[in-house]
């Protein structure tokens, strides 16, 4: 045996203690080191494909340690932020500097859904226009011949409506090419919340429905007739022709007094007993007043009162130029009355809703009354048609010639006056549309009515965690002129379904349990705050979505000075699907990230990301401390020598 | 076995090529062996990615493109593998030989190894060839020898001739077949295709099968086919029309359909629109039942099993295509006629056409003589010659001589021509009538005959009578008088029919009062006195009555001066009828007008009474109900979107059974609204069609069918709605209006109406 082989074990079993020495000791020396700086990775909008957040993490990872957040996540503690989509989030102060953003070159879809508008609230007996702002993909100005934008409307799975419309070439649209706005039809089956869907894509071959943009939206149906008050205070052939027709709507309910001679009158319901007392608390949401060159100066205070306050609307209907205490009601300067030698029709005023084509004749008549100015917010309804009526262009001054129907607001409320006086003469529709004129314009007129008390939750469709802002609205007296009354809102979420109090938004959530048909369910309620806000009788507030998927119930009750309590509620829908509209702002992304020392790329720029960044971040290898024991590596040696040395022992008979 | 003469040189070159071509033989059947090893490994790893994909959740099976891209990868691994085993195939291909060759005994080896030893000098061996049967010993021998000692030139001259003589009589084809490796490799390749194409197979064999399942078990309970036998009435001539599970019946009116159901539920119910229909059970499952179409309408065919329970349901929408009555016309003269004398002859031209077929085609004629309240009539029928283009059109002339009429001045023929078709009891249609009428100096022709439906002679306008006097009076000096008479007298006819509109587009009410003027002159002066406490009265004020009553006598003062001929003195009289029409009409409210004494209130049908007991009367709040087409459709839609909501997620309430029957039913409930209307024809053909693709697992294309079917409900329910919901303004907004109305207002802002255009 060597004097090698003699010292090996020795110095073998020294060198595993070393390291064990070593590894107590744990020595630190102070270094250069290179890291992988935290960046926030933030995605903008739900468009935004996971594949495409996928590619910027792979892409960041080698030199960036991303750390995920959705739109509204701050990102303070990070090195940079990198935005993901085409638009702002909504708390960019939160956003931590240097700012980088990533747009989408092509959304799958080919088009995103920027805006959807549509009335929040309709009749079971009305149909609703949602109109749905389009976006082209900027690839996608230019489009090919034939190329189109289809948008449709899903009550869940169920198609209800489809429009197709032609992609404009950018020629002929102009810088505005990439917008479109396309409207779609709903049309109620059933009363109560309905979420609905709108989707939108590039038509054409290839077109693929599971790529569709999508956004969601809710509407709240109505089964509830409005209420309409038509009073004559003497017989009139207008008023009485409007009224059959009201009385053949399944929208209203028609409460009438004609008063056929003093003290004597024909009575449909129960009228007030006088006009003068109408005010706030009218339980009419409409009222329509025949012969109103009869009314007194007391019945035209009561209307104006019914009108300021409680936010109701009034329609005269005149069958002979006004005078009187009813021109109060209008204040117009100077009518104009004339006697045709035939018949004119009138028309919708472009704009106006009070038709959906100008050249149709809404109204026939051969005597009719306007006033020679119009108050400055007024707004005409109907018109003499024209000559240019008949094409297609009407230009948009001409509106204002021979207003004979016109609107304008009073207070909360709309008055609506007609000089059409002999038009119930041409009610036949083959000559004019007159039925259907009335019967619109007054149930439009009560479908925009103030309510006592209304709620609204916007959006109506959220995913969990999502902010949702609820605005009360409460119409009274004192809210507008009493400044003494006092006012209390109160406003709760709650589930109206079996669950636990865990599905619940977090909060001070109390218990309540109610009986309903005979079963019991578990009702979770959670206060609502709502501020006061700068108009009398609104305030509001905003509640986090929970986060267990369903339809939930916002319920607010009012009470105050000479003001019975009063409940409503509006409801919202938790979905871990649900889309909003987003509209494109890449302009201002890229200003924002251009002003926070970073740079706006596209997503075929990605592999230029990261040397972007790491410009903008500066050095990333401080002088740090290293603690070379502290790697696991040591294992490795130290088992090693061990082992070898019990080896070489055993081989000698030692062990 | 040939005998070769070769020298010791060439019989080296020989083997040595032999060798060679059998070593790159071996090389190339070695290497297409690797390829086809990897190509079956490909396979092999393809076949378990499948595999792994059935018992693994979320695994997936390799498609083409990746199938393809393992098999490149794999045959290339083989081949590259058996391409490294074959580098010493040279070496080894005179064993190989040896092997395959038997014959050969050794004697390859031997050169061989005697060639690349070297061992061989270049011996000029002429000898003649060695025998074939020296002994393999020997042989091996005499190689060793020559191995380890390069001094024997002449054995080795001998090996090398007889191993060259040896494989210029083997054939490498033989001993190294291809045949096998070739197969094998196209056996890898199917085994590829067939594991990459596995996946699809499978799931088409599923899709199949259960499309056979399910088609199978339809008829097991349900429908199997609805053949269907349209009868239509035998006078239309139409032949039997035969089909099998229509989608639609279209028949004519009184139409007999035969419907055959066959199905082997234990009972058939077939229903239409009218109820329920007495069904025939026949032999082999066959139901057959027959039924009368005489409007729009649907049947129904559902089963039952032996318990009752439904088990299928098909509806079938009825169209009743009605059998169009014939149209005739009279083409000459097409006019009115103011004859000279009775015994003038009028060249009659008609036509007539049916959509199926004519029966006749007539021309009658009514005389009218006499005056005041003594007027005869005289009917009769003109002879026509008919020509019959075909069944369904006919033409028919004749030569109408009126002498044997016996007409006198005064007396006037009534004509119209009258067709049938073969329909029973189908009313006949009759022409336009057209009156011929022999001049009197002093009559006119009775109201009563003018009034006429025809669009042509309604617009014919009292201001269209005074432009045709004006330009017979301009013309009148180029005309004969004769011509001028005539064309008077065509006028005079023209306006006592503009007259005739007016007196009877108040419904006669003015008859009495217009007829008063028998003398066609001014008016009868007991009735305007008459009405004369109505116009002292105030009931008159607005002139309406009175003005309408100049405008007719001024019109009957212009038919008499027409009739003499007389336009320049007619000419005024028109003019005056204009004036007073425009007062009656655009001025004054006639439809408002006071009531003459003929028209008098009688009290006892009125609310009279004394003021003091008048009271306020009171009824009750007035609410329309929703139309029942509403209604319907609206729980159609309704249906369709639970039925929607159940494809998509599925739901216990809704057992995807139970699909099909609610959208026939949903069908049904649409087509009964209202059967004739083509819209909702088609919504019920596109549920029944979502129904079908239910049955038959077609998902995609119900999906599809269902869309289709929904839109159109709903545009056919929008059409029926009666407004749109307007935007809602906030609370807010709304008294920021009003506040800056008021504001505005008080500051006296207008907007001043733009200037009136100058009406037309």
């Amino acid at each position: 045996m060597s004097r090698v082989q003699a010292v090996l074990p020795t110095v073998l079993r020294t060198g595993a203690v070393l390291i064990a020495i070593a590894a107590v000791i744990d020595p630190s020396f102070m270094r250069e080191q290179r890291v992988r700086p935290e960046v926030a990775l933030v995605v903008t909008d739900a468009s935004v494909p996971a594949s495409m957040v996928s590619d910027v993490q792979d892409a960041l990872k080698k030199d960036f340690v991303t750390i995920a957040t959705n739109a509204n996540g701050a990102s303070g503690g990070a090195a940079a932020t990198v935005l993901v989509g085409s638009s702002l989030p909504q708390d960019i102060r939160a956003l931590a500097a240097p700012v980088f953003s990533v747009s989408p070159s092509r959304t799958r879809a080919g088009v995103r859904i920027a805006a959807v508008r549509h009335p929040s609230s309709l009749s079971l007996d009305a149909g609703a226009q949602i109109e749905v702002d389009v976006e082209l993909d900027s690839v996608s100005v230019s489009p090919a011949p034939g190329d189109s934008i289809v948008v449709m409307l899903r009550d869940g799975p169920v198609l209800l409506d489809r429009v197709a419309a032609a992609v404009a070439t950018a020629a002929a649209s102009g810088t505005r090419g990439r917008h479109r706005t396309l409207g779609l039809s709903f049309t109620p089956v059933r009363a109560g919340f309905v979420p609905l869907q709108v989707q939108a894509m590039r038509g054409g071959a290839g077109a693929d429905e599971s790529r569709a943009a999508r956004a969601d939206l809710a509407v709240v149906v109505r089964d509830a007739r409005s209420r309409v008050l038509f009073h004559d205070p003497r017989p009139s052939w207008m008023s009485t022709f409007v009224r059959r027709e009201l009385e053949r709507d399944p929208r209203v309910a028609v409460t009438s007094r004609v008063v056929t001679a003093p003290g004597i009158s024909a009575d449909a319901g129960r009228p007030p007993v006088e006009l003068a007392r109408l005010g706030p608390d009218s339980p009419f949401e409409v009222v329509v007043l025949g012969a109103p060159d009869a009314l007194t100066a007391n019945e035209t205070t009561g209307l104006e009162s019914f009108l300021r306050e409680r936010g109701g609307s009034v329609v005269l209907l005149l069958d002979q130029p006004l005078s009187g205490a009813g021109e109060r009601l209008t204040r117009s300067v100077g009518w104009t009355s004339r006697v045709e030698r035939e018949d004119v029709a009138l028309s919708a005023v472009p704009g106006s809703n009070a038709g959906s084509r100008a050249d149709t004749a809404m109204l026939r008549v051969t005597e009719w009354t306007a006033p020679r100015s119009l108050p400055a917010t007024a707004t005409a309804l109907l018109r003499r048609a024209t000559p240019a009526d008949r094409g297609t262009n009407v230009s948009a001054g001409s509106g204002d010639a021979d207003p004979i129907v016109w609107r304008m607001p009073v207070g909360a409320g709309t008055l609506v006056v007609s000089g059409a006086m002999d038009a119930w003469r041409f009610r036949d529709s083959t000559q004019s549309s007159f039925g259907a004129f009335w019967r619109n314009t007054v149930a439009a007129l009560a479908e925009s009515a103030v309510p006592a008390v209304s709620v609204t939750a916007r959006p109506a469709v959220v995913r969990p965690g999502e902010a949702v802002a609820v605005e009360v609205s409460v119409r009274d007296r004192w809210s507008v002129s009493d400044s003494s009354a006092t006012l209390v809102l109160r406003g709760t979420l709650q589930r109206p379904a079996t669950g636990s109090a865990k599905d619940v938004a977090q909060g001070s959530a109390s218990d309540s349990v109610m009986g309903s048909g005979g079963a019991r369910e578990l009702l979770t309620s959670t206060p609502l705050r709502l501020w006061p806000g700068a108009v009398p009788g609104i305030a509001s507030g905003t509640l986090r979505a929970p986060h267990a998927p369903g339809r939930y119930v916002v319920t607010v009750a009012a009470a105050g000075t000479g003001l019975d309590e009063t409940r409503t509620a509006t409801e919202f829908v938790v979905a871990d699907s649900a889309v909003a509209p987003a509209p494109s702002d890449e302009a201002s992304l890229q200003l924002w990230a251009r002003t926070h020392r970073g740079v706006a790329l596209r997503q075929a720029a990605l592999p230029d990301l990261p040397g972007a960044m790491l410009a903008a971040t500066g050095p990333s290898e401080p002088i740090l401390p290293w603690h070379p024991m502290r790697s696991s590596l040591w294992i490795v040696p130290f088992a090693g020598l061990l082992a070898a040395e019990w080896w070489i022992r055993r081989r000698r008979g030692l062990a | 076995m040939s005998t070769h003469t070769v020298t010791g040189g060439s019989a080296r070159a020989a083997v040595a090529a032999f060798l060679d071509a059998a070593a790159s033989r071996m090389r190339r059947l070695t290497v297409l062996g690797g390829l086809t090893a990897g190509v079956g490994v490909a396979a092999a790893i393809v076949l378990g990615f499948y595999l792994a994909s059935l018992l693994v959740r979320g695994q997936h099976a390799l498609g083409p493109r990746s199938a393809a891209l393992v098999a490149v990868a794999t045959a290339i691994i083989g081949g590259a593998v058996a391409w490294i085993r074959t580098r010493d195939a040279r070496a080894g291909a005179a064993r190989q030989v040896e092997r395959r060759a038997p014959q050969c005994r050794n004697l390859l080896v031997t050169a061989d190894e005697l060639q690349r030893t070297n061992a061989m000098a270049t011996s000029p061996a002429t000898s003649p060839a060695t025998s074939p049967a020296t002994s393999p010993a020997t042989t091996n021998s005499s190689t060793t020898a020559a191995t380890g000692n390069a001094t024997a030139p002449g054995i080795a001259g001998l090996v090398m001739r007889q191993a060259a003589a040896i494989v210029a009589t083997l054939d490498l084809a033989a001993l190294f077949p291809a045949n096998r490796a070739l197969r094998n490799a196209g056996l890898s390749l199917v085994a590829l295709l067939a594991t990459v194409l596995l996946p699809t197979g499978v799931e088409q064999a599923r899709t199949v099968a259960t499309r056979v399942a399910a088609t199978a078990a339809r008829p097991r309970d349900g429908i199997r086919q609805v053949s269907v036998v349209i009868v239509p009435p035998a006078y239309s001539g139409r032949a039997e029309v035969r089909s099998t599970d229509p989608a639609r019946i279209d028949a004519l009116v009184n139409s007999r359909v035969r419907l055959s159901v066959q199905s082997t539920g234990a009972r058939v119910r077939i229903s239409s629109a009218d109820g329920e229909l007495a069904v025939r059970a026949g032999e082999n499952g066959t139901h057959q039942t027959t039924l009368e179409v005489n409007s729009d309408g649907f049947v129904v065919i559902e089963t039952f099993d032996a318990t009752g329970t439904p088990t299928a349901r098909r509806l079938i929408g009825v169209s009743a295509n009605a059998d169009i009555a014939p149209r005739v016309r009279i083409l000459a003269p097409a006019r009115d006629l103011v004859l000279r004398d009775g015994a003038q002859t009028i060249k009659l031209g008609v036509e007539a056409d049916d959509d199926m077929a004519l029966a006749s085609l007539r021309l009658r004629y009514t005389k009218v003589s006499g005056s005041g309240e003594r007027f005869t009539f005289d009917e009769g029928e003109v002879p026509l010659r008919v020509t019959r283009r075909s069944g369904r059109a006919w033409e028919a002339r004749a030569d109408w001589s009126l002498a044997s009429l016996g007409l006198v001045p005064g007396d006037m023929v009534v004509y119209r021509a009258v067709a049938t078709d073969r329909r029973p009891g189908g009313a006949p249609s009759e022409s336009e009538a057209f009156i011929a009428q022999l001049f009197a100096a002093e009559g006119d022709a009775a109201a009563g005959f003018a009034v006429d439906p025809d669009e042509e002679r309604q617009a014919l306008s009292q201001q269209m009578v005074i432009l045709k006097s004006e330009r017979l009076l301009a013309k009148q000096r180029t005309m004969t008088p004769e011509a001028f008479l005539d064309e008077a007298r065509n006028l005079a006819v023209e306006q006592r029919r503009v007259r005739a509109e007016f007196v009877f587009m108040m419904g006669g009410e003015l008859a009495e009062a217009v007829t008063a003027e028998n003398s066609m002159g001014d008016l009868d002066e007991s009735r305007e006195a008459e009405a004369e406490g109505d116009l002292s009265d105030g009931r008159m004020a607005n002139q309406g009555r009175a003005a309408l009553l100049a405008a007719i006598r001024a019109m009957s003062r212009a038919a008499t001066a027409l009739t003499e001929g007389d336009v320049a003195r007619a000419l005024p009289q028109e003019r005056t009828a204009v004036t007073q029409l425009e007062k009656a009409f655009a001025r004054s409210r006639y439809l408002l007008r006071a009531l003459t004494e003929r028209e008098a209130l009688d009290l006892t049908r009125r609310g009279s009474g004394a003021l003091t007991d008048a009271a306020r009367a009171v009824r009750p709040v007035a609410t329309a109900d929703r139309a029942a087409r509403t209604v319907a459709l609206r729980a159609a839609l309704d249906e369709l979107l639970l039925v929607g909501r159940a494809m998509a997620t599925g739901s216990a309430a809704t057992p995807a059974a139970a699909l099909p029957a609610r959208l026939s039913m949903a069908a049904e409930q649409v087509l009964r609204t209202d059967p004739s209307a083509p819209a909702l024809q088609a919504i019920a053909e596109g549920l029944n069609a979502t129904s079908r693709a239910i049955t038959d697992g077609r998902t995609g294309e119900a999906r599809a069918s269902l869309d289709r079917a929904s839109s159109r409900l709903a545009a056919a329910l929008r059409d029926e709605t009666i407004g749109r919901a307007p935007v809602q303004q906030s609370l807010g907004g709304r008294r920021m209006d009003g506040a800056l109305s008021d504001q505005l207002r008080a500051a006296g802002a207008m907007t001043p109406v733009a200037p009136r255009p100058r009406t037309p």
